[in-house]
């Protein structure tokens, strides 16, 4: 076979690919983009001090952790599933940070190491049970979220503990100006995109999430790719939780929580398909910023939590479905909540 | 509209992403008469009948059935209109019972009394001469048995229009009678016979009228007795079979084989044997669930557990589908969107993914490369597209299978697999494809191709392998290798086999037991929480103490309702996260009416109620109208309902006076008031669940949307009202939770979320849908209670609360799947 172009009479010929300016448009994370300039734009003309100086240094590390967090929701949503047991991740490592970190026989460094590695393992678990025996996403990572908020009160016996200064101080530092934490999130933005989009391996977790029949068919071992999904997802996670501990000092026992809706928002907001296959790195953080610049806003107008959460859930309720609705992806999502498509025989 | 008219399907057209499947189709069938509907695979027939069955809604046209003219048709109205659509793979939910499924399809004039349905429907079985046990689950039937009670199903509901959409294709010859006998039954009461196949003798033998499609368009209408056998074929194929169809291999009489399947055994069949000489193509053949399949997907890589498959004198493992790639066995699935193709990425992503060493060799994306192996691979065959950027799904269901040809041939395979190829494939395509195949075959590739279309493996096949009950048949070669050989080998053998008679028993059958499955369920949770609580005892003898059980009992009741609640949901497929929160809103509601008199407190509860009510609508309309995942939209909703019950109250208070608290915490025979109004409310939930119409479509619905959908249920309110009914049981959750604690707090009642999730799973409700018991539920309630409690009388902190519910939801998830994998290691099911 030569590789020369038929082209039948009357047929245009086929291109690579459309114009640049309408691939650049069909980019996932596009709107994203866009929500993102508008609402900078429009954010002076709702309250002038929302985009000062202050306000974005104090507003990026929280952007930062939703993106940290997002990504690995990122990536278990490509497979096609949903991580619900990333507040459990985020308060296991905080606490395990907050408490052994301080401690001398420990040193503060093998506490984060053991905060993330042994986080990590609760996500180990469910990608195995996902992957091994198909059960849905949804109900292992609820009974994952369980067992690490059990370990969360074993260890903690019920009480908040307080971080090293050392590791406070350090989340609260900047580099050229911009926080730190702002910084390890580009990163971590940076490294998963190349990975995802620029290498083989990144390619197969794609398809895998694509389709994990097809995948399999074609002669790849899918289970290993989902199961990293979960692994990274809960690793990312604990390493989120890691950096809250010194954001915020003394984590308490909940501070999960304030992250599962967001992690989930930013996915859906940066353009990665409910559906699974491709995603959007990018898009994510753009989405992570975009939620973290609207809480910003919306505290400007209210101190109350309470408020702050109902105004949030609206509009990123908002937001979801605008996003879905002109995704026109919103078909097939039964399969979150089905036998895992991989383990039929 | 006459009286000479009993369907009308007037200039109907529907448009697929890619493809326009039925383009400007009239087609008028006369009462008392058999009308045929021809075509090849994909050429229309099923999507054109479905229309007419309410379960595809058409871009244009009438629909005229039972006097009116519709739009569009909902499969509830066609039922209750007299229509009654037999499908061509059995639309009956899984998760139902035989008697349930039958029920839920017919009209509500020809349902039973349900006190006498099943006698009604043994006997209904017994006249038509079946032995299908009503009580079996749909999921247990042989895809023969489902078709059979499909078939009975309609009987049953006297249509005055009966569609048969392949209907012999999962039947033997014996059942291809009796269905005949059947039809010609009805034909005499008047009623018009809508039926669909490509199988040219048995239009000839009882159809009157026919229409013939070809790629979504009417090519031919008429007398059957105006067409001979010929001109039927050449009308659907659309040209002669000559010129459809490539030349066939020349082969030496003498030559060796180069690829040879040697007693191969797996699931659904058994020691199969056959060979291919350089050049042949292969065809195999035989009646639908006979093994063919199953054989075709073992060479791919998937299930062979005995025999030796050798390729070119050596031996290849096909253990795995890695396997089979590394022996350059390629497979191409007959499910194309669903196991073969990646649908929402690119054709260039498609071409590269088996090939993925070649264009990236160092494991760096090489964008240039790509284009070029995708174009290198696409060369010669005609893919409609306007750039290598364009979803594959977008695609044409030709260019979808060019594409997925061209993949193939990229990896220089040593065998190609190809099931249905031409399924969904306009006439155009189909062509092209058949020569594409026999130019591999030359190029010494072994093709083997599977069709249920026999022309097909006549035009294109040198050697056509038939089955039956998992073993081959017989071998056809060269000049024998004719579509009536095909068809007659293939229904020879289900004549000649031992027992494959229409009265053959089957479904297991289910121990009667007066509360079902979930009964034994329940009484197994309750014997567990006994035991617990004896154990306990020991431990500590202060459990027995009339307060602590009493306590105990009440606690337990809002473990119940949260758990009744999530049933409800879990059980059409969906979930909800919002109940913690909406428990926390119903006590935080409540708490403003407490320092009242009991009037007041009635109108707490009225508002408390209200409030669950309107957070259900609310998560029912973003599930079901604004299509939101359910995860997803009551995680937004919870989020939500959490910031108001805060607002309303930012500090726990309200606490009720001593007189309200006396009175619901009222105490009779020992069992606490709140726990008989959860039972009561359990065991009503499980009436409904089991014995309605309702609670049949709520199984359904969850079961499978789309088989529910074609049963005439209205899935997405099935979805709605579990919703609405969740939320109103959490918010009843959330006032017995005041009456314990006596106080409103907004942060109360998170925890509950994952109680509800662990009590539905060990009740043994179906995570997947479909399925789940009220009254194990509430067993699985008192249980959960009991641990709670037991864990401090043993002086077991909270985290073994949190991690016994979290290993619980896993290992009680995993056994149902466990047993099914034990268990599903025999013959055909219905997916």
């Amino acid at each position: 076979m030569t590789a020369v172009q038929q082209s039948p009479q009357g047929r245009p010929e086929i291109v690579d690919r459309a114009s640049l300016a309408r691939t650049v448009w069909s980019w996932p994370g596009m709107r994203a983009f866009v929500a993102v300039v508008l609402l900078f734009a429009v954010s002076p003309l709702i309250a002038l001090g929302s985009v000062s100086e202050t306000a974005i240094i104090s507003m990026l590390p929280f952007a930062a952790l939703t993106a940290i967090v997002a990504i690995g929701q990122t990536l278990v949503i490509q497979q096609g599933g949903l991580d619900l047991s990333v507040p459990g991740a985020i308060t296991l490592s905080a606490l395990i940070v907050a408490k052994f970190g301080a401690d001398e026989d420990w040193g503060l460094s093998t506490a984060i190491v053991v905060a993330i590695v042994a986080t990590s393992l609760f996500g180990m678990l469910s990608g195995v049970v996902i992957a091994v025996f198909g059960l849905p996403p949804l109900v292992v990572t609820i009974a994952s979220n369980a067992l690490m908020i059990g370990a969360v009160q074993a260890i903690s016996g019920g009480f908040n503990a307080q971080t090293t200064d050392e590791l406070s101080s350090f989340a609260l530092t900047r580099v050229a100006g911009v926080p730190v934490l702002a910084w390890f999130a580009l990163v971590i933005v940076i490294a998963v995109h190349i990975v995802l989009k620029g290498t083989r391996v990144g390619r197969r977790f794609e398809l895998v999430g694509e389709n994990p029949r097809s995948a399999a068919n074609i002669g790849v071992a899918t289970r290993g790719y989902i199961i990293s999904a979960y692994w990274l997802s809960t690793a990312l996670a604990a390493a989120g939780g890691v950096l809250l501990a010194g954001l915020l000092r003394s984590p308490t026992l909940t501070a999960g929580n304030d992250y599962l809706l967001p992690s989930i928002a930013a996915v859906v907001l940066g353009g990665t398909a409910l559906t699974g296959g491709r995603g959007s790195i990018v898009g994510t953080a753009l989405g992570a910023l975009f939620l973290a610049q609207l809480s910003q806003l919306v505290q400007t107008f209210t101190q109350a939590t309470a408020v702050q959460n109902i105004v949030q859930a609206l509009i990123i309720g908002v937001g979801i479905v605008a996003q879905l609705q002109l995704g026109g992806n919103s078909g097939r999502l039964k399969s979150l909540f089905r036998l895992n498509r991989n383990t039929h025989p | 509209m006459t009286m000479d008219t009993a369907l009308s399907l007037t200039g109907i057209t529907k448009i697929y992403p890619g493809v326009r499947a039925l383009d400007d189709v009239s087609v008028t069938v006369a009462p008392g008469k058999v009308h045929a509907i021809l075509g090849e695979n994909g050429a229309g027939k099923s999507t054109l009948v479905g229309i007419a069955a309410g379960s595809v809604v058409p871009d244009a046209g009438t629909i005229g059935l039972a006097g009116d003219e519709l739009p569009r048709m909902f499969p509830r109205d066609a039922r209750e209109r007299g229509l009654a659509i037999v499908y061509q793979t059995p639309a009956l939910a899984p998760a139902l019972s035989v008697l349930d499924a039958v029920l839920l399809l017919l009209p509500e004039s020809k349902r039973p009394a349900r006190k006498n349905a099943a006698a009604w429907l043994s006997s209904h079985f017994t006249t038509l001469g079946l032995r299908v046990d009503p009580g079996a689950l749909v999921s247990n039937l042989s895809l023969r048995d489902a078709h059979l009670v499909e078939i009975a199903a309609a009987l049953a509901s006297d249509p005055s229009v009966l569609v048969l959409d392949e209907p012999t294709e999962a039947l033997g010859p014996e059942e291809t009678r009796w269905l005949f006998d059947r039809i010609a039954d009805l034909l005499a009461s008047g009623t018009a016979i809508v039926y669909i196949t490509h199988r040219i003798p048995e239009v000839i033998e009882i159809a009157t009228d026919l229409t013939v499609l070809r790629d979504g368009r009417v090519v031919g209408r008429g007398l059957v007795a105006d067409y001979t056998e010929e001109q039927i074929v050449e009308l659907i194929v659309g040209r002669s079979l000559e010129t459809t169809f490539p030349d066939k291999a020349v082969v030496e009489p003498d030559a060796d084989d180069v690829y040879a399947v040697t007693r191969i055994t797996g699931q659904g069949f058994t020691e199969v044997s056959f060979a291919a000489r350089p050049g042949e193509v292969i065809g195999l053949a035989g009646v639908e669930g006979n093994g063919q399949r199953e054989v075709l997907r073992a060479l791919g890589g998937h299930g062979l557990t005995d025999g030796s498959v050798a390729l070119g004198g050596h031996q290849i493992s096909v253990r795995s589908p890695r396997a089979a790639k590394r022996a350059g066995v390629v497979y191409l699935p007959g499910d194309r969107i669903g196991e073969a193709m990646f649908g929402k990425m690119t054709i260039r992503e498609n071409v590269v993914a088996p090939n993925l060493t070649d264009a990236m060799p160092f494991g760096i994306v090489n964008r240039p490369k790509e284009y070029e192996l995708t174009r290198k691979a696409i060369g010669g065959l005609a893919v409609k597209t306007p750039s290598l950027e364009t979803p594959i799904v977008s695609l044409s269901g030709g260019s979808q299978q060019k594409v997925l040809l061209a993949r193939a041939r990229l990896g220089n395979p040593r065998v190609l697999l190809v099931e249905d190829p031409t399924q969904g494939v306009d006439a155009g395509a189909r062509v092209e494809i058949y020569s594409f195949l026999r130019a591999m075959a030359a190029s010494g590739v072994v093709v083997v191709v599977l069709s249920t279309d026999a022309v097909e493996l006549e035009g294109l096949c040198d050697r056509v392998v038939v089955f039956s009950r998992g073993r081959v048949q017989t071998v056809l070669n060269g000049d024998d290798v004719t579509e009536r050989a095909i068809t007659g080998a293939a229904v020879l053998s289900t004549d000649t086999s031992e027992s494959t008679t229409i009265t053959a028993d089957s479904g297991q059958r289910r121990r009667r037991l007066p509360l079902g499955p979930g009964g034994t369920q329940a009484t197994i949770l309750l014997a567990l929480a006994l035991t617990l609580s004896i154990a306990t005892t020991l431990a500590s003898s202060a459990f027995l103490s009339p307060l602590n059980l009493s306590q105990l009992l009440a606690a337990s009741s809002v473990i119940i309702l949260v758990g009744l609640a999530q049933l409800l949901v879990v059980m059409t497929g969906g979930i909800d996260l919002s109940i913690g929160s909406v428990v926390a809103l119903s006590t935080v509601v409540i708490s403003f009416f407490g320092q009242g008199g009991p009037g007041l407190f009635a109108l707490g509860v009225v508002l408390a109620i209200v409030a669950g009510l309107v957070v259900g609508i609310i998560n029912g309309l973003l599930v079901t109208r604004l299509s939101l995942p359910p995860v997803i939209a009551t995680l937004v909703t919870s989020i939500a309902v959490v910031g108001v019950a805060q607002v309303m109250r930012p500090a726990p208070g309200g606490s009720a006076t001593g007189d309200i608290m006396a009175a619901v915490g009222l105490v009779v025979a020992g069992v606490p008031v709140v726990l008989m109004i959860a039972v009561i409310i359990a065991v009503a939930l499980w009436y409904v669940i089991e014995r309605t119409t309702l609670g049949r479509g709520l199984r359904a619905a969850g079961s499978d949307p789309i088989k529910a959908n074609r049963m005439g249920v209205n899935v997405d309110r099935m979805r709605f009202l579990a919703s609405v009914g969740a939320g109103t049981l959490a918010a009843i959750a959330g006032l017995i939770l005041y009456t314990r604690t006596g106080i409103g707090d907004a942060n109360t009642g998170q925890a509950l979320t994952l109680t509800s999730v662990t009590a539905i799973v060990i009740a043994g409700a179906s995570i997947f849908g479909g399925s789940g018991s009220a009254i194990a539920v509430a067993a699985a309630g008192l249980l959960l209670q009991t641990i709670t409690s037991a864990l401090s009388f043993l002086s077991l902190g909270l985290s073994w609360q949190y991690w016994l519910q979290g290993i619980f939801v896993i290992l009680a998830a995993l056994i149902p799947i466990v047993a099914a994998w034990r268990k599903g290691r025999a013959g055909p099911r219905l997916r």
